[in-house]
C-alpha cells in the first residue's frame, strides 16, 4: 500500500516535470515560428491580431456586413442595332439599353429593383476580337456589352463592370433579353396592361396620361424603347417606363404560368433566341416566389450631362454609397 | 482498459495545462511589451496642447511648404527619447485617435522593428517604423510608415476606420514631428490595396511612376476604401503612406496623406 502511494508521487512529479517542459517547448516554438518573417507586406504575423475582419465595412461610425439573405441578378435589355467604337476598337454585340439589378430577399420573399442608367460613366474594359483585354476607358455603361460575343462573354463583362460601378457589390447571376423579344412575349401573354403615368402621346397617341391600356406587342416595344434624343435627360424618363413595363410584364407572366411554377418551360421556346442567362430553369421559375415592390424601385443617383456626342450620366458617389449601405448591408452584430 | 483511460486523461490534462500556461505567459509578455508605449506617450504629453484641427468641410488650402525663420516649438523631447532609444527619429500623432507614437528606423535590419518594440523586445505590438529606403527627414516624395493592425486599436489598429468618409473628415490631419520640424499632412485616401512592396514597386523620383501609383490609388473602388477627391494631389506633392495589415496576406490597408505645411 505504501509503495503504491510512493509510486503515485513519483508519477505525479514526473508528470509535473513533463508539463513544465512541454509548456516551455510550446512557448519556445511559438516564438521562433513567429519571428520567421520576411517583409512587412507579406508578414502574416499580425493576422490573429487583425482588428476588423475583411468583410467589415466601417460607415458613419458603425460596422456593417453584407446582407447574406440577398441575391442580386443583373437584368439587361439589349438593343443590337448599331456598333460601338471606343478607342478605335469596334464593339459589335449591341448595347445594354436597360440595366437593372433585381435584388431578391430570401427572408422576406420580396424583390426590389435598382435601376442603373445606361449612360452611367464608368471604366469600360475593351477586349479585342480574340477576347483579350486591351485597355479601359471611361464610357457609358451600356457600351460594355458591345465588347463581347453578344452572349455569355458580353453578359460576363457587363456583370463585372456593373459590380465595380456599385463598389464591388456581389452579383450572383444575369439575365439578358433582346429588346425585340418584348413584342413576342407581350403578344404571347395576350398583351400587358398598365396605367400610363405621364402624357406620352408623342410616343403613341393612345398613351394619354391616366389611360389604362393593354399594350400590343408593337406598342410595348415603343413604350420601352422610345427616347427623344433631342431632349436632355430623356433616358431617365425611359428608365421609368422600362421599370413600369417590366414589372407589369413580370406580373402577367406570373399570372399566366408562374403559379404553376413553370414559367420557364412555357416561354422558353419562344424566348430562346433572345435570351442569355446563367440561371438554371429552376432558378428562373423560382423568381415567381418573390413579390416585386414597385414603390421601392431605386435609381442610382447622379446627374445627366451632355457629352460630346451622347448623353453622359455622372454618378453621385456619396449618395450611391449611402444607397448601397442602406439596401445591401446591415449593421454587424457584435 | 482503465489504464488506457488514465493515460489518455493525463495526456489531455498536460495538454490543457500547457495551453493555459502558454496563454497566460503570452498575454503577460504582450502586456509588458505594449506598456512602453503608454509610458513614453504619457511622458511626451505633459503640458502640451494638440493644435486644433480645422473643422471646416472645405479642403485645406495647400501652401507651398516653406521653412520659416522663427524658432518652432517641438512638443516631443527627442533628446531624452534618443538617449534611451537611439533609433527613434520622429513622432507621429493623429489628434483624437490612438495614433501617438515614436517612429523608428533600423540601420541594420529592415524588418527588425516589425516584431520588436522600441526597447528591442521581440514580438507584438512591434513598433511604428520606416525602412531605410526612406530618408529620415521626410523629404522623400513618399515615406512609407508601417505599424501593426492591433485588435485593441493600438498601434495602427484604428486606421481601418478611415474607410468611413465621416471618420476621415473628422480626423483629417496627421502630424509628424522630428527634432527640428513639424510636418502637417492631410489625409486624402484610405485604400484596401494589394500587398506589393510600395517603395520597391514604384520609383517616386520618377514622376511617371509616382503618377502611376496615385492613379492606382484612385482606381480602387470598393466600400472598404474611401478617397477624398476634394483634396488635390499631384506628383509635385510629398505624401506619407501609413501601411497596416488587412486580416489576410494578399492585402494591405493604406492611409495616404499629403504634406500641407512644414515648419
Amino acid at each position: 500500500m505504501k509503495s503504491k502511494r510512493k509510486r503515485r508521487w513519483i508519477i505525479g512529479i514526473c508528470l509535473g516535470c513533463a508539463l513544465v517542459l512541454l509548456g516551455g517547448i510550446t512557448v519556445y516554438l511559438f516564438r521562433n515560428v513567429r519571428s520567421n518573417k520576411t517583409n512587412p507586406e507579406e508578414s502574416d504575423l499580425d493576422h490573429d491580431y487583425s482588428q476588423a475582419s475583411e468583410d467589415t465595412i466601417q460607415y458613419q461610425g458603425n460596422e456593417y456586413v453584407y446582407n447574406q439573405n440577398l441575391t442580386n441578378i443583373l437584368f439587361m435589355g439589349i438593343d443590337t442595332k448599331g456598333e460601338v467604337v471606343l478607342k478605335e476598337a469596334p464593339g459589335t454585340a449591341g448595347q445594354a439599353d436597360a440595366v437593372m439589378l433585381l435584388t431578391l430577399d430570401e427572408e422576406s420573399r420580396t424583390a426590389e429593383i435598382l435601376q442603373i442608367s445606361r449612360d452611367a460613366m464608368t471604366d469600360i474594359d475593351i477586349y479585342d476580337v480574340s477576347g483579350d483585354y486591351y485597355t479601359s476607358i471611361q464610357a457609358q455603361l451600356a457600351t460594355q456589352y458591345a465588347y463581347g460575343n453578344g452572349k455569355q462573354s458580353s453578359c460576363w463583362a457587363m456583370k463585372k463592370t456593373t459590380s465595380r460601378l456599385l463598389y464591388d457589390l456581389p452579383i450572383d447571376g444575369y439575365i439578358s433579353l433582346n429588346i425585340e423579344s418584348i413584342r413576342i412575349l407581350n403578344d404571347a401573354l395576350g398583351g400587358v396592361t398598365l396605367t400610363v403615368p405621364e402624357d406620352y402621346t408623342d410616343i403613341d397617341p393612345a398613351f394619354e396620361k391616366g389611360a389604362v391600356i393593354t399594350l400590343t406587342g408593337e406598342q410595348a416595344e415603343r413604350y420601352v424603347r422610345y427616347r427623344d434624343i433631342e431632349a436632355t435627360g430623356s433616358n431617365n424618363e425611359r428608365m421609368e417606363r422600362q421599370n413600369q413595363y417590366l414589372l407589369a410584364l413580370f406580373q402577367a407572366v406570373k399570372t399566366k404560368a408562374g403559379n404553376a411554377g413553370n414559367g420557364y418551360e412555357v416561354f422558353y421556346t419562344l424566348l430562346e433566341p433572345y435570351l442569355t442567362t446563367d440561371l438554371s430553369a429552376e432558378e428562373i421559375n423560382g423568381l415567381a416566389k418573390y413579390h416585386f415592390d414597385e414603390s421601392k424601385t431605386e435609381y442610382v443617383p447622379g446627374e445627366v450631362k451632355q457629352g460630346e456626342e451622347y448623353e453622359e450620366f455622372y454618378v453621385d458617389e456619396g449618395k450611391l454609397r449611402e444607397l448601397l449601405m442602406e439596401n445591401f448591408y446591415k449593421l454587424k452584430l457584435s | 482498459m482503465q489504464r488506457k483511460n488514465k493515460i489518455l486523461f493525463w495526456f489531455f490534462a498536460v495538454l490543457f495545462i500547457s495551453a493555459v500556461m502558454f496563454a497566460i505567459f503570452y498575454y503577460q509578455e504582450q502586456q509588458g511589451r505594449a506598456n512602453i508605449y503608454e509610458k513614453i506617450t504619457d511622458e511626451n504629453r505633459t503640458g502640451e496642447q494638440v493644435p486644433e484641427t480645422p473643422e471646416s468641410e472645405e479642403p485645406l488650402q495647400k501652401e507651398e511648404p516653406e521653412p520659416t525663420g522663427k524658432p518652432i516649438e517641438i512638443p516631443i523631447d527627442f533628446e531624452a527619447l534618443q538617449a534611451e532609444y537611439p533609433d527613434i527619429y520622429a513622432w507621429i500623432r493623429i489628434p483624437d485617435t490612438n495614433v501617438d507614437y515614436p517612429i523608428v528606423q533600423s540601420v541594420r535590419d529592415q524588418e527588425y522593428y516589425l516584431d520588436h518594440t522600441i526597447e528591442g523586445k521581440e514580438g507584438l505590438p512591434g513598433s511604428i517604423y520606416t525602412q531605410n529606403l526612406n530618408k529620415k527627414d521626410f523629404s522623400d516624395k513618399n515615406t512609407v510608415i508601417y505599424g501593426h493592425n492591433m485588435k485593441d486599436g493600438t498601434m495602427f489598429g484604428g486606421l481601418h476606420q478611415y474607410m468611413d468618409p465621416s471618420y476621415m473628415h473628422a480626423h483629417p490631419i496627421i502630424y509628424i514631428y522630428t527634432s527640428k520640424h513639424i510636418y502637417q499632412y492631410q489625409v486624402f485616401a484610405a485604400v484596401t490595396y494589394d500587398n506589393r512592396h510600395i517603395l520597391q514597386s514604384y520609383d517616386f523620383n520618377d514622376d511617371g511612376q509616382y503618377q502611376e501609383y496615385l492613379d492606382s490609388l484612385y482606381g480602387v473602388r470598393n466600400l472598404k476604401s474611401y478617397i477624398d477627391t476634394d483634396v488635390d494631389v499631384t506628383t509635385e506633392n510629398r505624401i506619407i503612406t501609413l501601411s497596416t495589415c488587412n486580416g489576410n496576406s494578399e492585402q494591405r490597408f493604406l492611409v495616404e496623406a499629403v504634406l500641407i505645411s512644414e515648419e
